[in-house]
């Protein structure tokens, strides 16, 4: 997994910006997300660079056991509410920042283009980090939800069959991200999880009136097929 | 578009360079005779996956002089019946023109009408 920081932090005594070589060479080259092109690693400086001149670091499991296991550490079953909110926030300053970056990168605003464009668009330099692949399910639309799949998820994979949803600060990345897309308030809700014997994360993305719906039918022990079912059949509460 | 009967003479860049690889339907006028199949028609899902993988032609399809070339027909059939000693220009990236979307896919106001 890599994390990714705004900017390089002068603290670490890098008085000069770390050029991606290949940026470069070819900087109006859109197809860059292989994770040989995505990267430029300078050995000297021991730092590593994306194509968005952002300073990354690289994370292995146990960062991600050693966070979640220390944060419930401190607040217990408030965690996941702690990295959905980590999540969300992290998902609306990048939403704003994509927003900017695709004019410049495209020479079209995000409002000409088309949607599955743009999605992939965001969602590539986050699968060349390691956070997976995904898949936006739209076939719900008319329905007012949509669902995302998410594969190979960094974090479940990371702690296994734990009998629980545990990818909170998707979720909350997919809720911020979405919500600054469209400048509209939307919440999100991991419906099934790797880590719960699935083979891929399912996360439903709506309205608050839908996913708590859904959390009331998950803590009641629905499946996400069963959640899946309800909303199609237009049951929601109040 | 390049006519059929030029295929086996047309150099590999540009016969690819032709094809719908975005799925939207082509400008170029249809050939005087329009096959049912023509794949050059298909979106790249369907071209794809109506190509015998397993190298066993569902059909015993052999090439007749100027047409012959099936989506039915075996990959090496298939592959064997271009100008493969064409001009060298291989591996060229297509120039893209990027423009905003004007098919009927959907956008961000469909997304956001959704909420």
């Amino acid at each position: 997994m890599v994390l990714t920081t705004e900017n390089s932090s002068p603290l670490l005594g890098y008085s000069q910006k770390v050029d991606h070589l290949l940026k470069k060479k070819y900087p109006k080259r859109h197809h860059h997300y292989r994770f040989s092109d995505y990267f430029s690693f300078d050995s000297p400086s021991g730092s590593v660079v994306d194509w968005n001149d952002s300073r990354n670091i690289f994370a292995g499991e146990d960062f991600i056991v050693a966070l979640l296991e220390g944060l419930e550490e401190e607040v217990g079953s408030a965690s996941s509410v702690v990295m959905y909110s980590m999540g969300r926030h992290w998902g609306q300053r990048d939403a704003e920042s994509f927003i900017v970056w695709f004019e410049q990168e495209y020479g079209f605003s995000v409002k000409q283009s088309s949607l599955s464009f743009i999605l992939e668009t965001w969602w590539w330099p986050l699968a060349s980090q390691g956070w997976g692949n995904w898949e936006v399910d739209l076939n719900e639309q008319k329905n007012g939800f949509m669902f995302i799949n998410v594969f190979d998820s960094a974090v479940a994979r990371t702690l296994g069959d734990v009998g629980k949803p545990v990818c909170h600060i998707y979720a909350g990345l997919f809720s911020g991200f979405f919500s600054g897309l469209i400048q509209k308030q939307l919440n999100c809700i991991e419906i099934q999880c790797y880590a719960m014997g699935e083979t891929y994360c399912k996360f439903l993305l709506g309205k608050q009136d839908r996913i708590d719906a859904a959390t009331f039918w998950q803590t009641e022990g629905g499946t996400a097929r069963d959640i899946e079912k309800r909303l199609q059949n237009g049951e929601y509460l109040g | 578009m390049i006519d059929r009967s030029q295929w086996a003479t047309t150099t590999v860049s540009y016969f690819f360079s032709v094809l719908p690889w975005q799925g939207r339907q082509t400008t170029a006028p249809l050939p005087e005779q329009p096959q049912p199949l023509d794949f050059r028609l298909l979106s790249v899902w369907d071209f794809f996956a109506s190509i015998t993988w397993s190298g066993q032609p569902q059909l015993a399809v052999m090439p007749e002089q100027g047409r012959g070339l099936s989506n039915q027909m075996s990959v090496r059939q298939f592959f064997s019946h271009f100008a493969w000693q064409g001009v060298p220009s291989i591996g060229v990236v297509p120039q893209i023109h990027l423009r905003p979307a004007q098919s009927p896919d959907l956008d961000i106001s469909d997304l956001s009408d959704l909420f």
